[in-house]
């Protein structure tokens, strides 16, 4: 596998492959996150005691980032400095609200994690067996940030909750016995989405 | 460090459910949300299996007899314009309140889950936020809510699969605010709280995603049994040989698996009449066999004709009409119907590529009179959905099968002894209220 750094690339190896699973992303899907075009480049599988999830790593040649595909969910969540409300201060609590630039989030959900397993390229080495502990939150209006605690320190990241439909995906990986939903149409009156006017 | 090039990805391989054997039971397991589930019920002897990692662990082996939802577990249904299949069941109670209910989760690969909820005659379909909702009452998203109750909620019976650790007897505490149709739901597990938001919907519209074929064994040969004081064994018996040959003829052999690759739900207007009909394209795969159009509309009293043309490469054109009509009323002797909510048609031979279907609807619903083409038109909404299914297994040997299996038991049915047993009042289910059966 591959790693990215921003000097070079390096080698580390040959890791464990990943357990098949039924995501219809894959690397080299391109999506469009604010009208900018992403690809995506590799994949880590995060563990946690009741379950996993994906963490895509995308990256667009300017702004690289992660979408996050949890229980069928997508997240989009790029690094930003910590900001100082939350730099050297006590880990969250569940339910807390943190006022970040004038939005209120609230801490939906804590949880440690270990990477299991990863393909293609990513931005940091050796993410197999990395222990992340992470604090999620939410704002009203769907937005979303994440603290993340491990060796190499505490990081902050800052995105949204987003939805299929809005992504613009391309070169998705077949699902066996379904078909891709229509391009660019969000389904009528889907609970999914808020209440039309 | 050294400059090495990424190495060439090869073109992963199609995702797809995960089969696993029980480690209990060796029973068959599909685990459809492959590697978001982490739980599965086995459905032969209901164990329960961790399911989160490669290696099945077994949590709790139990030897019981499950039972099957009336929407059973595996089950595809068109909701609201998506696709869903039934990946999970659970019941749920509130012993306080004195209240029980029943909850499907229903997934799909690209939009993920929303559960499906049932009490009595009242369904609502709910997907989880991912956002905060700091009071309904003072007002989200622009609706006012108000809450409708408070309970706590306790699993009573779970089956199929979940992406949490379902268990019988689990409970969390749970509110409910409505602002009709929508509504919002807060659950709350130790300090973990999850906020969903429903809309409600009518019998009928899950009667037509979910109905046609879920009173099919389960339902009218299981109930149509029970009712039988004698001659039950060989009712059973025949019920058991049906249920078995149904299974037998599901297990894909080769290829032809059963798969969807298409479905789409139009909303039209009697403008829409005659009008040219074109859906986006979707890919046949390239290996040979068979290919259903479903046609499906909630018509009451009422008919829907679709002119059908599936275009494919180099312009191979397969034509077909499906109509779709469905009667119902009540006369002297009771309640009768005719006709039914859902029709296909099926080509033998398709080959694999890109196609996309040509509809012309013509409905009766478009007009005051739905039997006079000249009458005044309405302005009712008109939906109807279509499903292209690739390899659906051939039914002519099944009901040959059938033919011969059924007389028997249904003889021991209606003459279970000398007297003839009473004819057993089976009444069609109307329409508009459609449920499932309990």
């Amino acid at each position: 596998m591959v790693v990215r750094s921003d000097v070079s690339l390096e080698a580390i190896g040959t890791m464990a492959s990943l357990p098949d699973d039924i995501s219809p992303l894959r690397i080299g899907t391109g999506l469009t996150i604010e009208g900018r075009s992403y690809n995506v480049l590799g994949r880590a599988r995060m563990y946690w005691a009741d379950g996993a999830w994906n963490e895509w790593f995308i990256d667009d040649g300017a702004t690289p980032g992660w979408l996050i595909e949890a229980q069928g969910f997508f997240s989009v969540a790029f690094p930003r400095p910590l900001p100082p409300i939350l730099t050297g201060a006590p880990w969250p609590v569940l339910g807390a609200t943190i006022d970040l630039g004038g939005t209120l989030y609230r801490v939906s959900d804590l949880k440690e994690a270990t990477c299991r397993g990863s393909e293609g390229e990513l931005p940091f080495a050796a993410p197999s067996g990395r222990v992340v502990r992470y604090a999620d939150l939410n704002s009203a209006s769907g937005g979303f940030v994440s603290l993340e605690d491990a060796d190499d320190g505490r990081r902050f990241y800052s995105g949204a909750n987003v939805h299929f439909d809005d992504l613009g995906f391309n070169d998705l990986r077949p699902v066996e016995g379904w078909a891709e939903p229509p391009r660019g149409a969000r389904s009528n009156g889907d609970p999914e989405y808020p209440p039309g006017p | 460090m050294s400059d090495i090039s990424p190495p060439p990805w090869r073109p992963a391989p199609a995702a797809r459910a995960r089969v696993l054997n029980c480690p209990s039971c060796g029973g068959s397991v599909t685990v459809r949300a492959n590697g978001i589930s982490i739980t599965a019920i086995c459905s032969s002897c209901g164990s329960t299996l961790d399911v989160s990692n490669p290696d099945v662990r077994l949590i709790e082996e139990v030897r019981r007899r499950t039972h099957e939802p009336p929407i059973a577990i595996g089950m595809r249904g068109l909701l609201l314009g998506t696709l869903w299949e039934v990946a999970g069941y659970q019941s749920r109670s509130d012993a306080a309140n004195g209240w029980s209910w029943d909850e499907y989760l229903l997934f799909n690969p690209y939009r993920g889950f929303r559960f499906l909820v049932q009490d009595d005659d009242d369904w609502v379909l709910y997907c989880m936020l991912r956002q905060d909702v700091p009071d309904p009452a003072q007002g989200f998203e622009g609706r006012r809510y108000t809450q409708r109750s408070t309970g706590i909620a306790r699993t009573t019976y779970v089956l199929g699969e979940f992406y949490w650790r379902a268990r019988v007897s689990d409970e969390v505490s749970v509110a409910e605010y409505i602002d009709s149709p929508w509504l919002l739901s807060r659950e709350q597990n130790g300090g973990e709280i999850i906020w969903s938001r429903g809309i409600q919907l009518d019998g009928e519209t899950v009667g037509t995603a979910f109905g046609p074929r879920s009173d099919f064994v389960s339902g009218t040969a299981a109930k149509a049994a029970s009712r039988s004081e004698h001659g039950r064994a060989v009712v059973w018996v025949g019920v058991v040989a049906i249920a078995l040959l149904l299974l037998l003829h599901m297990i894909p052999f080769g290829t032809s698996r059963s798969a969807v690759v298409f479905g789409r739900t139009f909303h039209t207007t009697s403008a829409d009449e005659g009008r040219t009909l074109t859906t986006e394209a979707f890919t046949v795969p390239a290996t040979g066999g068979n290919l259903r159009i479903t046609a499906q509309a909630p018509v009451f009293n009422n008919w829907i004709e679709l002119g059908v043309s599936l275009v494919g490469p180099d312009d191979i054109t397969f034509n077909a009409t499906p109509s779709i009509e469905y009667y119902y009323g009540q006369d002297s002797d009771g309640s009768w119907s005719e006709g039914s909510q859902s029709t296909s048609v099926t080509f033998r031979s398709v080959p694999g590529g890109d196609y996309r279907m040509l509809i012309e609807p013509y409905a009766g619903a478009y007009r005051v009179n739905p039997e006079n083409p000249n009458a005044w038109k309405t302005n009712t909404p008109v939906d109807f959905t279509v499903i292209v299914t690739r390899h659906v297994p051939s039914w002519g040997n099944f009901w040959i099968a059938l033919l011969l299996l059924i007389p028997y038991p249904l003889f021991r049915y209606f003459f279970p002894s000398a007297p003839p047993a009473p004819k057993p009042d089976v009444s069609p289910r109307p329409a508009s209220t459609w449920k499932p059966p309990p």
